[in-house]
């Protein structure tokens, strides 16, 4: 089932699909928006594989919205899904095809007229990942240089992986999603640094290169 | 036929030598490319980037800066894009190379280096961020 | 950026090797403030073996000129790379101070 929510007034677009009338089993959503300079935000990218089996890091055991482990966390839920391999901020596995959906994406706001878009990476990882879209960063490119030099041995992030809290395993440090858990738990506490107002561009039809990470494994 | 080649980093000063040497890469060993042509485009890219590192992120978290080189037989052409605070090229004030030491600001090279360096150069600011176009000609062989 | 002092009689020469941009320049800065401190007044600097130089590394030797004399000395420089002279002489800095293309004639300016 496909939804699209265009408001007459309102400068958002939402499309939605789900497998089924529950809201839960939502697979894909994306939302692109006008902002205050003309410009377009991509404010929401969900992309899941629809068989995969649901975490519920999106509720607390008491049902409260944890705005995808942001504003709350159900840390049971967060630690089976780590443990299933999914990176933080995810409900479901994510499609490995992102790279079709974003060509889309970059298709259709050229037909528009326009030579860039902008989005505000939730994870660590989902920065990554935009940066292999070809995403460059409008704020927030040392804070990656930084995150990667600090979780090398011997640096100020390798060292609060001691292996004792969920969330601070020392095999974290060597991947994507270990380093964006790590992250999400609050590590980078250790260099007076928070993961906010990351900012990131792309411009349409270019590639920007960007590889905080060199030779990353998700 | 021209060659493009592109880098982009983070906009802090530990990047300055990595556009230097991207520069050189690229560019060294090219016909038309004479030592002074190679320093004066090295000069004119780290200029830039520090103006964009310097000021261009000035108060928030630096974002990237994209350097994009297109190199012919008669001329590179340089673009430096960032998406930060927009620059205002014709509000930089001139410094004054006759002055005595007493009167000498030790700032403002920057902009008149730059200019001095390339035959041409040009400044927008768009949705798709800030872009100075840097472009220097060649020299041609003699008798051409 | 690397520096390699030398004190000989009353001069210090400091031979800078490297580059010196906006990152390296605080560094040459500091460097040449503490000869200046240390009582070490008359330098020359020495760029011949320099990389590369921009108006970062300009500024600091502007600088360095304006310390040298208010603490009673004077400062020589000894270029031998086409682009550092260029950049020398794009801002005007022969007007300022003695460029020298060889260590021995900048200190042997100064007559001591």
């Amino acid at each position: 089932m496909v939804f699209l929510n265009a408001e007459s007034n309102s400068e958002k677009v939402l499309i939605t699909a789900r497998n089924s009338p529950d809201p839960a089993d939502e697979f894909f959503a994306l939302e692109l928006a006008d902002n205050a300079l003309n410009g377009i935000e991509l404010n929401l990218i969900v992309l899941n594989g629809p068989a995969a089996p649901r975490f519920s890091i999106d509720y607390t055991e008491n049902g409260q919205a944890t705005m995808f482990g942001t504003l709350k966390r159900n840390l049971k839920a967060e630690e089976e899904a780590k443990n299933a391999g999914l990176a933080p901020g995810q409900v479901r596995a994510g499609l490995g095809g992102s790279r079709v959906v974003f060509e889309q994406i970059d298709t259709f706001l050229s037909m528009l007229g326009h030579r860039a878009y902008f989005l505000e990476p939730l994870t660590y990882a989902s920065a990554w990942v935009f940066e292999r879209r070809g995403f460059a960063y409008v704020r927030g490119h040392k804070l990656m240089d930084d995150i990667q030099r600090e979780f090398q041995p011997g640096g100020a992030l390798h060292q609060c992986l001691d292996d004792g809290l969920a969330f601070r395993k020392r095999d974290q440090a060597s991947t994507v999603r270990g380093r964006a858990w790590a992250i999400h738990d609050g590590i980078l506490d250790a260099l007076d640094l928070r993961w906010d107002k990351i900012r990131m561009v792309k411009q349409i039809g270019r590639q920007a290169g960007v590889d905080t990470f060199p030779q990353a494994v998700y | 036929m021209a060659s493009t080649h592109r880098i982009t980093r983070a906009a802090h000063l530990e990047a300055l030598n990595d556009f230097r040497e991207f520069i050189v890469e690229h560019c060294a060993g090219n016909a038309g490319v004479t030592d002074e042509i190679l320093y004066d485009i090295q000069l004119a890219v780290d200029e830039a980037c520090t103006n964009i590192i310097m000021h261009g992120y000035a108060g928030m978290d630096p974002g990237s800066v994209i350097v994009d080189l297109e190199i012919d037989a008669h001329k590179i052409i340089i673009s430096l894009t960032d998406f930060g605070h927009a620059f205002e090229p014709d509000s930089a004030p001139v410094p004054d190379v006759n002055a005595p030491i007493e009167e000498r600001e030790l700032g403002g090279f920057g902009l008149f280096f730059i200019r001095q360096s390339v035959d041409d150069v040009k400044y927008r600011t768009s949705e798709d961020g800030n872009t100075m176009t840097l472009t220097k000609n060649l020299a041609q062989p003699s008798g051409g | 950026m690397e520096t390699d002092i030398r004190h000989e009689n009353q001069i210090t020469t400091v031979a800078v090797t490297g580059s010196v941009d906006a990152l390296t320049a605080a560094e040459l800065t500091e460097t040449i403030n503490k000869e200046i401190e240390d009582g070490h007044a008359n330098l020359v600097v020495d760029l011949s073996g320099l990389a590369f130089m921009s108006s970062a590394g300009l500024r600091s030797l502007l600088g360095a000129v304006k310390e040298t004399r208010s603490h009673g000395g004077d400062l020589r420089i000894v270029s031998t790379n086409a682009g550092i002279d260029k950049v020398l002489k794009m801002s005007g800095f022969h007007n300022i101070a003695k460029v020298f293309t060889s260590q021995q004639d900048a200190v042997a300016s100064f007559g001591y």
